[in-house]
């Protein structure tokens, strides 16, 4: 029998005490387990958060909001300087236009759209005691309330039809028809639901915009009326039928990760001039959405020394124990030639069966708990976050991007399922192994101060 | 050849001292069996821990074929426990979870002999004594302390 055999052996010499030890153990490493998973699943998921949903910047022409004029439009150049900055990946354009009905007035703030921005659609808007009364507005002092009042018809011009903020949307499902090709020049349009319903139209109709027959190729559901209201066209033909080549309203740069939005904001704002253009970013939106999991990821990180800590002391106190009650037995061996490396081998392996064992249970535990522990710490964050954000209240205009970022990011939180793979199983026998070795330096230590003579003596 | 000069080992007992071996001098020549005799508590013991390198003396020199113990670090020490001295202990103080061959086949072990040899040489040792291997099946420590001390 040599060294390791003996020390496998003496890891069972007590079934009582080795039940009991495998068991506090397995518990303290299966919650190592729980913990570690819950870390790797939150950080996975922040970093998808924070390549997905938080790394836009918004440039638009200073001072101009919607459609109340302001500055001067941004260019193609602009767009493609912009390209050009480092950690850029992608810039979405987009150029909105307001049609009214010919023979009636938008008479509401804000430009009238181009002068030949006339059309056959039928808004699907009534202006309501709200539209009344801004048009009451706008009338004060002229004479112009003789002219029928009807809504305008936004009509959107992208060269990106997956940015949905860009277009006022929450979503782009096809209720009939098909998607445009966003680099197309033709004149080709998507129409929202409510106002293919209210004109009647179904894809592969026409209709007049800009004196021109526009081809509807698709019917769109946004998942909000005003979105549903509108027309989405490719960006160049928008630009060329509203007599606006190159210009574009507002410009959505894609950054590669979060942490680059505060470099490139400087660079654009550098670049396009400070006083041209007005600059947001969703860095706050998206560290708002990211604050939960930092939370979750935190309680994880401190739980995981937690954990491991007391699965060392916990073997640290057994194998302090152990030694003490064999220290005659130490003496002895000493005594018949065996040197400190050959016991403390011995009370090593002692030490590393008894956590190899208990890691094996705490790895089941581990995995059998890590989702139900994962729910509970997110429904926790996940509802001290739902606070701090109704502080805040519902954004408006460009904070309508971040507001959709941020309820994207919460409903993906409650998604949040725990990943496990073949490196947790690993990092879990690890942990066994470091707790086993911090757990016996100091019986090691005790067993090299062991002097046969005196451990005799004292029989 | 065993020599020991001005050998002496006090202990502390209490708040005072006990002077366990007080300046031995003696020499034992190769092939001799010798016997310490002396009352209870007069440091037979000690003096045989000393002489089998188990403890460490205050004073003096113990010299095992002209190489003097007292100057060993520890390595060295344990090599002259595993190749030099054969030790009885008053109590057997045998290793309880170890069945009577491996407690005889653990000293060989540390001295580096092989697993046959080991085996061979412990069953030859327990027969030689009368071990009874079916009863040690049974009570294999109680078998080996009766056989022992008979």
């Amino acid at each position: 029998m040599g060294t390791i055999s003996r020390g496998m052996r003496n890891a069972f010499r007590n079934s009582l005490r080795t039940l009991s030890i495998v068991f506090i153990l397995a518990v303290s490493i299966g919650l190592s387990i729980v913990m570690l998973i819950a870390l790797k699943t939150v950080q996975a998921k922040i970093e998808s958060v924070k390549s997905t949903i938080g790394n836009y910047i918004t440039v638009s022409p200073a001072g101009i909001r919607g459609f109340e004029g302001g500055g001067e439009l941004l260019t193609e150049q602009n767009a493609t300087d912009i390209s050009a900055i480092s950690h850029v990946v992608k810039v979405s354009k987009t150029l909105s236009d307001r049609l009214r009905q010919e023979g009636s007035t938008t008479n509401f703030p804000g430009n009238e759209g181009s002068s030949n921005a006339i059309t056959s659609l039928i808004p699907s808007i009534e202006p309501g005691s709200f539209g009344n009364r801004q048009r009451q507005f706008q009338s004060e002092g002229s004479n112009n309330t003789s002219t029928p009042l009807a809504m305008p018809i936004t009509i959107t011009g992208t060269n990106n039809l997956d940015l949905l903020s860009a277009i006022n949307a929450s979503k782009l499902d096809l209720t009939g028809g098909e998607k445009f090709d966003p680099s197309s020049s033709e004149n080709i349009a998507m129409l929202g639901k409510e106002l293919a319903a209210k004109n009647n139209l179904s894809s592969g109709q026409t209709f007049k915009a800009y004196n021109q027959d526009i081809i509807i190729v698709g019917i769109f559901d946004a998942g909000n009326n005003f979105a549903n209201a509108s027309v989405l066209m490719p960006l160049k033909t928008v630009q060329t039928l509203s007599g606006q080549t190159d210009q574009i309203n507002n410009l959505f740069i894609q950054t590669d990760s979060i942490d680059s939005l505060s470099s490139a904001k400087e660079a654009i704002r550098n670049k396009l001039g400070q006083d041209k253009i007005d600059v947001t970013f969703s860095e706050e939106t998206a560290q708002n959405a990211i604050s939960p999991l930092e939370n979750i990821k935190t309680i994880s990180l401190y739980s995981l020394f937690g954990s491991l800590i007391a699965g060392a002391v916990i073997i640290f106190l057994t194998m302090t124990m152990i030694v003490r009650e064999r220290r005659k037995e130490i003496g002895v061996l000493k005594a018949i030639g065996g040197s400190n490396a050959i016991i403390v081998t011995q009370f090593a392996v002692e030490s590393l069966v008894l956590t190899l064992l208990s890691g094996v249970f705490g790895i089941i535990l581990g995995l059998a708990l890590s989702n139900p522990v994962l729910s509970v710490l997110i429904n926790n964050s996940a509802s001290t976050s739902s606070v701090t954000r109704e502080g805040g209240g519902p954004g408006q205009g460009m904070m309508r991007m971040g507001a959709e970022f941020g309820a994207r990011a919460q409903s993906s939180l409650r998604d949040l399922h725990a990943v496990v793979g073949t490196d947790i199983i690993l990092y879990g026998f690890l942990a066994a192994i470091i707790i086993a070795i911090l757990g016996s330096v100091i019986p090691a230590f005790i067993i090299s101060k062991v002097r046969p003579a005196e451990v005799l003596r004292s029989e | 050849m065993l020599k020991v000069k001005n050998l002496s080992k006090q202990f502390r007992s209490g708040d005072g001292k006990v002077l366990a071996v007080s300046n031995i001098n003696m020499e034992i020549p190769d092939g001799v069996f010798a016997a310490v005799l002396g009352k209870s508590g007069s440091g037979k013991s000690t003096l045989l821990s000393l002489l089998g390198a188990l403890d460490k003396p205050d004073k003096g020199e113990i010299i095992v074929d002209d190489k003097d113990i007292t100057k060993m670090g520890d390595r060295k020490l344990i090599g002259y426990r595993r190749n030099k001295i054969g030790f009885i202990f008053q109590n057997y103080n045998l290793v309880p979870n170890l069945s009577a061959y491996e407690n005889v086949m653990l000293p060989m072990e540390f001295a580096g002999i092989g697993v046959l040899e080991r085996k061979k040489r412990a069953k030859e040792l327990l027969e030689s004594v009368g071990f009874d291997r079916k009863k040690q099946c049974a009570d294999p420590l109680g078998s080996l302390e009766e056989n022992s001390s008979e």
